[in-house]
């Protein structure tokens, strides 16, 4: 899953600690989610989406074929 | 609003009428002054590193408590004579720090966001497999008569594989 977490960050003017504290997780967590190694549960979507005011389809977009069935 | 929300709100509320209620100038106004604008600074922390925190203020005295009582209890349980039974109650003594760690650890563990504890569950399951076919091996070498480790070790080396397996699994993700 490709995001826009550290465009929106960037855009705030928060620093990874900053993000951290306002979605009441740890920094390498937001690391993690900024880099693509991990994808957020549906609640952490939601919170990330309210929190920068967007829909989730706006930040969170899946690669390609990770819709696809196998 | 959440359970932890409404206590807090409850206490600030409490603080901020003791506050009212205490004479200006005296010296317990600012003693209490003080310890008020602590509580703001810890309730002000980030949550992580509160949780971190009170993990940490739960851990330190329980794990001093245990290094003491190890000595201690084997010490005395030594030189009681075998047929008192009181020994085997003090030689159990040091499993009660032991256990507070780990409901605090438990509780750390539970207070975690959901990556953390993604990395604590996979850190877990390597301590229990590496630590199991370890005790699982050398139990069957016992079989020949081989002498191998002591069953004490069973829980330092689950401590040390889950620290290893932690970081294995954190590794994934950075």
């Amino acid at each position: 899953m490709k995001n826009r977490l550290k465009v929106l960050r960037a855009e705030r003017d928060w620093s990874q600690a900053t993000l951290a504290d306002k979605l009441n997780v740890s920094r390498q967590t937001v690391n993690a989610l900024e880099t693509g190694k991990y994808d957020p549960s549906l609640i952490l979507a939601f919170k990330i989406a309210t929190l920068f005011d967007q829909p989730i389809e706006a930040i969170f977009q899946p690669e390609k074929g990770e819709l696809m069935s196998s | 609003m959440s359970r932890q929300s409404i206590l807090c709100a409850r206490l600030d509320n409490y603080l901020l009428c003791v506050n009212e209620i205490l004479p200006k100038g005296l010296t317990i106004r600012k003693v209490y002054f003080t310890l008020y604008q602590a509580y703001l600074s810890e309730h002000g922390m980030s949550a992580m590193k509160t949780l971190n925190k009170r993990y940490l203020m739960r851990v330190i005295p329980a794990m001093t408590i245990y290094l003491i009582l190890l000595p201690f209890c084997t010490g005395i349980a030594k030189v009681l004579p075998a047929e008192n039974v009181l020994r085997y109650g003090i030689v159990l003594l040091p499993v009660l720090p032991i256990g507070f760690v780990f409901w605090a650890v438990i509780d750390w563990v539970r207070g975690l966001d959901e990556m953390q504890q993604r990395l604590q569950l996979d850190a877990a399951v390597f301590s229990m497999a590496v630590t199991g076919m370890l005790f699982f091996a050398l139990g069957l070498l016992e079989t020949t008569g081989l002498k191998t480790l002591h069953m004490i070790l069973v829980l330092p080396s689950m401590i040390l594989f889950w620290g290893f397996g932690f970081i294995l699994a954190r590794k994934r993700y950075e």
